[in-house]
């Protein structure tokens, strides 16, 4: 047979070994020469080959992750409320945010009926949540500090210079973003003249640089001035392409930074702030932002006669300057070391103690999630609920800034990162469907039926899980505290 | 350090020479008739005899013939089961640090085992036991396979078997997992340097055959008949090169052979693991479930054979206990196979006890048990550990396999050991009783046909 016979008949078991199946094109060609079905048998393999890596590449894509919260209060932060709507989340990113959405059969849910959905709560500062950088080489995935974390209701933190999530048994999608600030430090007189000198020096420069390009520009033969002994980062503070985060707390400090920042025009984020109610005003113009312990209190020295000392307004006077505020606990581990300790295990109720100085409750909660999200240029991915931002929530039994409140479900990135039910640390305090699903909790009923107690009665458990939490506020704190103290008392 | 490598070399040396079996008696036959015998695939048969020749299991049944002259071993009585294996101790070792990546670095470095050291380990049942590198971070090196025999020249069964590795630290697992990605990172860099050094030996030859050939036409051209002529002609400097190219075919072996440059010695047992070559594995030592975690990130780009054995990092809260089979599910996924102690551990920060092995087994995991110390009270109750298993649910087949065969098979010495069974081994442990009742003990130790423990003798000293 001629070549260009034998080109066609090719072509043709070329394309029936793609519409039919191997065998078919076998037997279509078996009529022909046995060299050319020699050669045919070679393409049909091909295809099958190519067929075959089809499919496994499909196999190989994992199916689509469908995570639903259904029936919650969603409290977006950014966008209001949505009173029992469902949250649908789709390979870890926020599908769709709604009423009587269409629930894929296979997609993991949440009945959380009755119950609030939040963003997850950003922590700005943490110790050994997760692992030193890298993070996503040095986290204890299933480490207990992660899982009391996430039982507070924190799904990113810091950890170094790196924004991170608490990916809960999985190394996926743990970091957010690196390099999050350029620190300066600024303590004592000295630090503070050559900060100054330095930016001077950067002034300098750039008004060299006006005038050559304006020479440039006249046509005139200039040299152009050379960028040297400059600090790298003041100058790309003074471009505004890092974020610079200045650990200052003292009226004098805060005073020389805000003239600083007017003069020099820059920004950037201030790192403890305490006495920043006094110069919020200055502040606020020059566009900081600020990581508060609304806790942090103190008497101001009497003696110094302009106004000084750590208030717990503090976070609120800012705020109503236009400093945008974001608030951490002033410790930044985590611990039972004592239920209202003031580390990251009450991050929701360090934001209250803000409440309590001023700040409105929306604020408030803003300030641990949005707000937190802002400063660190992570806003795109968490610290609201909107469609496209990363599905991290938590969902609780009620307003997250209330004391009481429990947190029974965090989702980081659309998985299951923290199930009270299943975890033995809480799920035995107010089940969801009144019977703890875990076995501590039963061996705790065990024991109660080995030695009946009466005092266990009294104490705690008759309370009203409603009572006070409607009313929030410091006043029903205040009663739900010592109701919680008596019930103490008598226990022991 | 001075006196330990000229004794090892001697026992390195000892491998050359295979010299196991009965010292003079090559062709003496055994039989051992058993009660009950525990074949350690799972099986279990009775009234059974085994037919041993020249180390080696010949035949296993109920009614094999006898051949003549043929030494007998009565146990009837008795219970039979596949001499155990210790797949990672340090018994008999002296110490050496070594930190890094230091994967060709041999146990005989520090193999200087004195009289008797393996005695307790044969009285429980031990036949063969892998001395291991220590642990820590990096390729601390390969690790010795030996029987636990006498000393002398037939001690060493593998100088060289699997590779260490590790992911152990509980609380930064950076350093770890850097060692092992930099390891193998490393190992790649080496593959590629000879393989550029190949291929531009092949693009050289390559080239200069082009040119030959070239040249050969040219002469072709020129002198129409080249073949004849070219002998005769007057050397012409093309000719002298002509002839110096046949003079190259005349003798390739130098120029023609393709010469690797050398590679870093530490990197070479990685190098084969890697190319899949001499069957070299790692066993990797893993802390726990972020350990496994973390390991299987390092190792995303690097497909490298490896068995995980159950390393340190332990969570406490009430006990002690570890959360690897959290990740059970992930392992069985990728069929992994995890050596461990078979032991009933805590629920991570509880007192609730959970069964690990079991969870790995029902994930789809090839399980093997091995005891979690080397001493001789450790291996001793290495069965009645096992037998706990039983108690907190796992099968008395699942228990037995993992305590034989699958820890042969992991490591990759399934063809010689593990089971009774024809043409392996014939390491074989009486016992007076079931394999998990605790009263039974260990009457005879046979080690590839030889009864290297006899209890009466013991008794008699």
């Amino acid at each position: 047979m001629s070549s260009l016979l034998r080109i066609p008949a090719l072509l043709s078991a070329f394309v029936l070994g793609i519409l039919l199946s191997m065998p078919s094109a076998l037997a279509w060609t078996a009529q022909e020469s046995p060299k050319e079905e020699e050669g045919k048998k070679e393409e049909g393999k091909k295809e099958e080959e190519a067929e075959k890596e089809e499919e496994a590449e499909k196999e190989e894509k994992e199916p689509d992750r469908w995570f639903a919260v259904i029936g919650g209060d969603i409290h977006t932060v950014t966008q209001g409320v949505v009173r029992g709507g469902t949250l649908l989340a789709k390979n870890g990113k926020i599908e769709r945010i709604g009423h009587d959405l269409d629930i894929p059969d296979e997609a993991e849910r949440i009945d959380a009926t009755g119950l609030r959905v939040y963003p997850g709560l950003i922590a700005m500062n943490s110790r050994s949540i997760v692992g030193s950088e890298p993070p996503e080489d040095n986290t204890d995935v299933f480490a207990l500090n992660l899982t009391l974390a996430l039982s507070t209701g924190i799904t990113t933190t810091v950890t170094g210079n790196t924004a991170a999530k608490l990916t809960y048994g999985t190394l996926e999608g743990m970091v957010v973003k690196r390099s999050l600030f350029s620190s300066v430090n600024l303590r004592g007189a000295s630090a503070w003249r050559k900060f100054r000198e330095e930016l001077e020096k950067i002034r300098a420069h750039d008004r060299k640089v006006r005038d050559f390009q304006l020479a440039k520009a006249r046509g005139d033969k200039v040299e152009e001035p050379k960028a040297q002994g400059l600090n790298a980062t003041y100058v790309k503070m003074l471009k505004g392409e890092v974020t610079v985060r200045f650990s200052i707390n003292s009226v004098r400090d805060l005073r020389r930074l805000a003239k600083a920042a007017r003069e020099y025009g820059f920004s950037g984020v201030i790192s403890g702030a305490q006495e920043g109610w006094v110069v919020a005003d200055e502040l606020g113009r020059a566009g900081f932002s600020a990581i508060l312990s609304p806790r942090t209190t103190r008497t101001g020295n009497r003696s110094s006669n302009h106004p000084n000392g750590r208030r717990i307004e503090n976070a609120a006077i800012l705020h109503d300057h236009g400093v945008s505020v974001a608030v951490v606990p002033a410790s930044a581990g985590i611990s039972l070391n004592g239920l209202v300790g003031s580390d990251l295990f009450t991050l929701p109720i360090e934001a209250a103690y803000a409440v309590r100085g001023g700040l409105s409750r929306q604020v408030a909660l803003e300030s641990i999630t949005i707000n937190a999200a802002r400063i660190l240029g992570i806003q795109d991915h968490v610290g609201s609920l909107e469609v496209a931002k990363d599905a991290d929530l938590i969902v609780t039994d009620g307003d997250i800034l209330h004391y009481r409140t429990l947190v029974y479900y965090s989702v980081v990135n659309g998985r299951m990162a923290y199930d009270k039910a299943n975890e033995s640390l809480l799920s035995h305090i107010r089940p969801l469907d009144g019977e703890p699903r875990y076995k501590v909790a039963e061996l705790i009923e065990e024991l109660e039926e080995i030695h009946p107690s009466d005092e266990g009665e009294e104490g705690g458990e008759e309370e009203d899980p409603e009572g006070g939490k409607e009313e929030g506020g410091e006043e029903g704190k205040k009663e739900e505290g010592e109701g919680e103290g008596e019930g103490g008392d008598g226990r022991s | 350090m001075r006196r330990i490598i000229p004794l090892a070399i001697p026992l390195l040396l000892s491998l050359a020479t295979p010299s196991w079996g009965v010292d003079d008696d090559v062709d003496q036959y055994v039989a051992i008739h058993v009660g009950k015998l525990i074949v350690g695939n799972g099986e279990e048969r009775k009234d059974v005899t085994v037919l041993i020749l020249d180390g080696k299991i010949e035949a296993v049944g109920k009614d094999v013939d006898l051949p003549h002259p043929c030494r007998e071993i009565d146990a009837r009585g008795w219970t039979a089961m596949p001499g155990l294996i210790h797949p990672s101790s340090r018994r008999g070792l002296l110490g050496i640090n070594r930190g890094g990546t230091a994967a060709h670095r041999t146990i005989s470095e520090e193999f200087l085992p004195a009289e008797g050291a393996y005695d307790g380990a044969v009285e429980a049942g031990f036949t063969t036991m892998v001395l291991s590198p220590p642990s820590g971070n990096g390729f601390p090196g390969r690790a010795m396979t030996i029987r636990t025999k006498d000393l002398g020249a037939g001690l060493i069964i593998e100088p060289e078997s699997w590779v260490r590795m590790s992911l152990d630290s509980s609380s930064r697992y950076g350093s770890a997992k850097g060692a092992l990605r930099k390891g193998f990172t490393d190992a790649k860099k080496e593959i590629e340097k000879v393989e550029k050094a190949r291929k531009e030996w092949e693009e050289k030859k390559k080239k200069a055959e082009e040119e030959a050939k070239k040249k050969a036409e040219a002469e072709k051209k020129k002198g129409g008949e080249p073949e004849k002529k070219t002998p005769q002609a007057p050397p012409k400097p093309g000719m002298a090169e002509e002839g110096g190219e046949k003079k190259k075919e005349d003798k390739p072996k130098e120029p023609e052979v393709f010469k690797a440059p050398p590679m870093n010695p530490a990197l070479v047992p990685l190098v084969k693991m890697i190319q899949g070559e001499d069957d070299i594995f790692g066993v990797l030592s893993i802390g726990g479930a972020s350990a496994y975690l973390h390991m299987r990130d390092a190792l995303r780009d690097i497909d490298v054979p490896y068995v995980l054995m159950k390393g340190g990092g332990q969570r406490r809260f009430g006990g002690s206990s570890d959360d690897l089979f959290f990740v059970a599910d992930k392992m069985g996924e990728r069929k992994e196979t995890i050596l461990l102690p078979p032991s009933i551990s805590n629920y991570p920060y509880s007192i609730n006890k959970v069964n690990p092995p079991q969870k790995f087994m029902d994930a789809g995991c090839s399980v093997g048990f091995f005891p979690s110390g080397a001493d001789d009270n450790t291996l001793e109750g290495f069965r009645f550990q096992t037998a706990e298993l039983l108690k907190a649910g796992t099968e008395r087949e699942d228990a037995i396999k993992a305590m034989t065969l699958n820890v042969a098979t992991a490591l990759g010495l399934g063809d010689r050991l593990g089971s009774i069974e024809k043409g392996k081994d014939a390491n074989l442990v009486l016992l007076n009783g079931d394999v998990f009742d605790v009263q039974a003990e260990v009457q005879q130790v046979v080690l590839e046909g030889e009864v290297v423990y006899d209890r009466d003798d013991e008794e008699e000293d």
